[in-house]
């Protein structure tokens, strides 16, 4: 196990060079030059000399490379040219609203999606399944911006039960503030006992969360599914069902384990879809998070915070896809002493 | 002798919306105590589908038609009955892969258990000594370590040995075993064919034996029934079928067998396709492959009985056949 | 949905060590290839949905210019932002354009972006997956981080990043959606390989000095592409949902060019109001994925034998 972990982190060490690699390669080649940002139109050649040697860009490229390492690992991204803060604080406090998003649309995804991926596995052929079946399908192909604009026009448009967009009533905020501690602004007005706050945030949450739960439920639960008739198809069930031992058994003990490595995978999975749709969900709810904040960046030529926010959200995915393999480590005895 | 399992006309077949597949037609077979059956046929003949149908294994999208009794008593064949049904009471089945035999989450006593408890002739204070007996009657040494290991700690013919072993824990009559050494090496093969056989010398546990290994029906089986198409086309005991094969399609089986002792012989090889089972068969299903073929052929074949049982479903007469050759 | 990316087979191996033991056991038939096209015919009617739905797109981005009611880029105020009504069966937009006739010409960009993304991620992803997977050893491995450190991005996200340092456009979105999807093409023609090389065939070609190349491409590739092309099928649909949201954010196709993603996105600040202005182009993003996915589904059906029965 522990050279197992070992070996791991000596692997992801290396994915996460290559990261860092390419987003560097990737702000490099940015063509709208930073430098016209910081100067605006038509600069002399002296100004252009001048602003390239203060960001570095006089430098060989290796060099660069090295200053680039050197200030991450001071956990130095830059500083935004839109908002003139450090990329790094920015990002910390829009963390926040991405992880409130995405945690809740997650618990969603896995209460709802892979429990009814089960059922259709377990009742396969039945009506419950091809209605599974034909929904998952049929969401596969909705783009998760036409889901977000469709629950905006029948949720706030029609009935106006949910606020249109951001995170937060501004004046609510103001007339019932309270103190960022987690960062969730569900458990952050809790523990400050505004009740008025909560209930702003909890309203501004349910339409972004949906959507973006909805947009990986339907590979979730296909996923699940197709998983699961394979695991129920395998001669081990196959024998126990044939030697009589119950099917609640058969499924919720021996199945259901056989099921858990692919859907800690699955899960994995999924949050890398709401890592990518995050991205856009902010966008149409005018969510403060880091998904928002890349793409406000990319329109205005704001590449350290663009490149900061994709690293930011690479780095998360990748720890997580450690922890779940870490995961796989507990459940599947096969995997313990190697 | 008493007649463990006979079944009666089993067809199986699987319906879909446009055509059908009759992957089990007619098939008749029975299974006396102490007795070690082969049941023959090249892959897709029918021979899985005949014992899962007996065993009531089937998907339900099956359609299981035909009689079953087990012990003088009859059982549904649907596979929509029930699954705690007197099959599996009174049989068990091995499959051919024991890799995918035991759920790898699980260690060998926690599998053992379960399926001890559920035959219900096992309470669960007497379930240890129960395993640990089956275990060593599988000739397993040390079965109490055994019982504390995951599957992937074991070989595969340990593996095997263990999933006869849960066979045994339920006490069965009959036990029915699909390939159960294909995915063996050789050596190992042996070892769990002699393991059967003195299984059913000492505890006259009966065998139905799923194979396409003419080899393994030699050196072990009492009788052998030969699967074609879905149907049986020939039946009779061990030597008789192996020495003088009276279907055509059986000594075209025997030939593709390498003879050790014979030197260098030529190895024939069966020309030709087995027919598509979701089309209507018209007369023999053999005859398109067959080197005797008559015009008779495109009738359904008789069955024809030769001295000591053997049976054979064919036009041609033993007379003829010696015309032939 | 807009980001999914998935692996051709869609179901994970159970455990690390797929065992596939169960499939070895005898099937209830075997029939020829052609009675099973039949029979799926007939038992996939989503399949033949899927097909009859994409044609008609195929044939409606074909033929646009003639299909059209209206010219696409035609500008009148006086009918602005219009309901749908027997004149304009889709309504118009802000600038009096008919939405019909610009779903229709849209059409033509989803395909060509479909297309192009695919075959150019197949071009990179195909040679390295058949290299990584023929040579081994060393140059594997290092192929193999490669495209690790392409697939650690989440989904959608890497996309974005390219295009953003190539500039927004709609060439960018695809190149940088070609760019991100090109590792799933390299690991499925190693993994297709590698189970080829292994058999009799190749070792004879190589005992008789048969050079690398030839081998390659005479023996290896026409036996390994079937993963790769149910994949293709798979993800020409992603694809088109992808290149969307990139428009739908601002940083994909641009006016005056005409792509559903975009179309959806201008509506923004009317939709509420104007709800045909969204609905429209955003239906037939969905008509059109959704056709090639049951296209997809199906051909996984017929080319990859071993999810057969599973759907």
């Amino acid at each position: 196990m522990k050279t197992y972990l070992a070996q791991r982190l000596v692997q992801m060490f290396f994915i996460l060079l290559g990261v860092l690699t390419l987003t560097f390669l990737l702000s490099r080649v940015l063509p709208g030059s930073p430098v016209e940002m910081m100067l605006g139109h038509r600069p002399s050649v002296e100004q252009i000399e001048a602003a390239r040697a203060e960001l570095g860009l006089d430098k060989p490229v290796a060099v660069q490379f090295l200053v680039y390492l050197r200030d991450l690992a001071q956990g130095d991204l830059g500083t935004s040219l839109r908002t003139g803060q450090p990329v790094t604080s920015d990002l910390f406090n829009r963390f926040g609203a991405t992880f409130e998003l995405t945690t809740l649309a997650l618990t969603i995804v896995i209460v709802v999606g892979i429990p009814l991926g089960v059922l259709s596995a377990v009742r396969q052929n039945t009506w419950p399944d091809h209605v599974v079946r034909t929904t998952s399908i049929a969401g596969m192909a909705l783009p998760v911006f036409l889901i977000a604009m469709l629950m905006q026009m029948v949720f706030y448009g029609r009935l106006g039960w949910f606020p249109l967009q951001g995170r937060i009533d501004a004046e609510i905020a103001l007339d019932f503030p309270f103190a960022q501690r987690t960062g969730f602004y569900l458990v952050d007005s809790l523990l400050a006992g505004q009740w008025e706050a909560f209930k702003s945030a909890a309203l501004h949450l349910v339409l972004p969360v949906v959507t973006l739960a909805m947009a990986s439920m339907a590979v979730v639960t296909r996923i699940t599914r197709n998983t699961m008739v394979e695991v129920l198809q395998q001669d081990h069930i196959r024998t126990l069902r044939a030697y009589g031992v119950g099917s609640r058994k058969v499924y919720y003990k021996y199945a259901l384990k056989a099921t858990l490595i692919p859907l800690l995978t699955v899960i994995g999975l999924a949050y890398g879809y709401m890592l990518g749709g995050s991205v856009v969900v902010e966008f149409i709810f005018d969510w403060p998070g880091m998904g928002g904040y890349a793409v406000g960046g990319i329109t205005r030529n704001d590449f350290p915070a663009v490149m900061g926010a994709t690293l930011l959200l690479a780095v998360i995915y990748l720890s997580l896809n450690l922890v779940i393999d870490l995961l796989y480590h507990l459940v599947d005895p096969r995997l313990e002493l190697k | 002798m008493t007649t463990l399992l006979s079944v009666t006309g089993l067809n199986v077949s699987f319906p879909s919306i446009r055509k059908t597949v009759r992957a089990v037609r007619g098939v008749s077979l029975s299974l006396d105590e102490g007795e070690i059956v082969a049941l023959v046929g090249e892959s897709g003949s029918g021979k899985t589908m005949t014992a899962m149908a007996t065993m009531g294994l089937l998907p339900d999208s099956a359609e299981v038609t035909g009689e079953c009794q087990w012990l003088g008593r009859s059982q549904s064949l649907s596979p929509r009955g029930n699954r705690k049904s007197l099959a599996g009471q009174h049989a068990a089945i091995i499959f051919q892969n024991p890799l995918t035999a035991l759920n790898p989450f699980f260690t060998i006593e926690q599998q053992l258990t379960d399926v001890a408890l559920a035959s219900g002739k096992v309470s669960r204070k007497t379930v240890l000594p129960v395993l640990l007996d089956k275990l060593s009657r599988v000739q397993l040494p040390d079965p109490a370590q055994v019982l504390k290991k995951y599957p992937h700690q074991l070989s595969g013919g340990q593996i095997q040995r263990v999933v006869i072993a849960m066979a045994l824990v339920c006490q069965p009559r009959v036990l029915i075993a699909d390939e159960p050494t294909t995915a063996l090496d050789v050596i190992v093969q042996a070892e769990i064919l002699q393991l059967l056989q003195s299984l059913a010398r000492e505890e006259g546990l009966s065998v139905l034996l799923i194979t396409h290994d003419l080899g393994v029906v030699a050196s072990l089986c009492d009788r052998v029934e030969v699967m074609y198409a879905g149907e049986i086309i020939e039946s009779g005991q061990m030597s008789d079928v192996l020495r003088s094969p009276a279907h055509p399609y059986t000594r075209k089986l025997m030939a593709t067998v390498p003879d050790i002792r014979g030197g260098a012989t030529v190895l024939e090889y069966i020309s030709g396709q087995v027919p598509d089972l979701s089309r209507p068969i018209r007369g023999c299903a053999f005859k398109e492959r067959c080197d005797r073929r008559l015009p008779v052929c495109d009738e359904s074949p008789p069955v024809r009985a030769l001295n000591d049982g053997q049976r054979y479903r064919c036009h041609l007469t033993s007379e003829q056949e010696v015309e032939f050759s | 949905m807009t980001l999914s990316k998935t692996s051709a087979s869609e179901t994970m191996p159970v455990g690390r060590t797929n065992t596939r033991g169960a499939e070895c056991h005898e099937g209830p038939f075997e029939p020829g290839r052609a009675a099973l096209m039949g029979d799926f015919v007939g038992r996939n009617k989503l399949f033949v949905l899927g097909l009859g739905l994409f044609l008609i797109i195929l044939l409606t981005a074909l033929f646009a210019p003639w299909l059209a009611p209206y010219d696409p880029n035609n500008i009148d105020f006086s009918v602005k932002l219009e309901g749908p009504s027997w004149a304009h069966w889709m309504g118009t937009d802000d600038l009096g354009r008919d939405i019909l006739s610009r779903v229709m010409f849209g059409a033509r960009t989803s395909l060509i972006i479909g297309i192009n993304v695919i075959a150019v991620a197949m071009a990179i992803g195909i040679p390295i997956g058949l290299v990584s997977g023929y040579f081994g050893g060393r140059l594997d491995s290092i192929l193999m981080r490669l495209t690790d450190v392409f697939l650690a991005f989440p989904p959608l996200l890497l996309p974005i990043a390219i295009t953003a340092a190539l500039g927004p456009s709609l060439i960018n979105a695809m190149i940088a959606l070609a760019i991100s999807w090109f590792p799933w093409y390299a690991r499925i023609m190693r993994g297709a390989v590698m189970s080829i090389r292994s058999n009799l065939y190749v070792s004879a070609a190589r005992t008789m000095s048969i050079s690398h190349l030839k081998i390659l491409v005479r023996h290896i590739l026409p036996n390994a592409w079937t993963p790769a092309l149910v994949q293709a099928s798979m993800d020409f649909g992603y694809t088109i949902l992808a290149a969307a949201s990139l428009s739908f954010i601002g940083i994909g196709a641009k006016p005056p060019a005409i792509e559903w993603g975009l179309m959806v996105s201008l509506s923004r600040s009317k939709f509420l109001d104007y709800w045909w202005t969204a609905a429209f182009p955003g239906l037939a993003i969905f008509v059109t994925v959704l056709a090639v996915n049951l296209i997809g589904d199906g051909l996984r059906d017929i080319l990859d034998p071993k999810s057969r029965g599973q759907q």
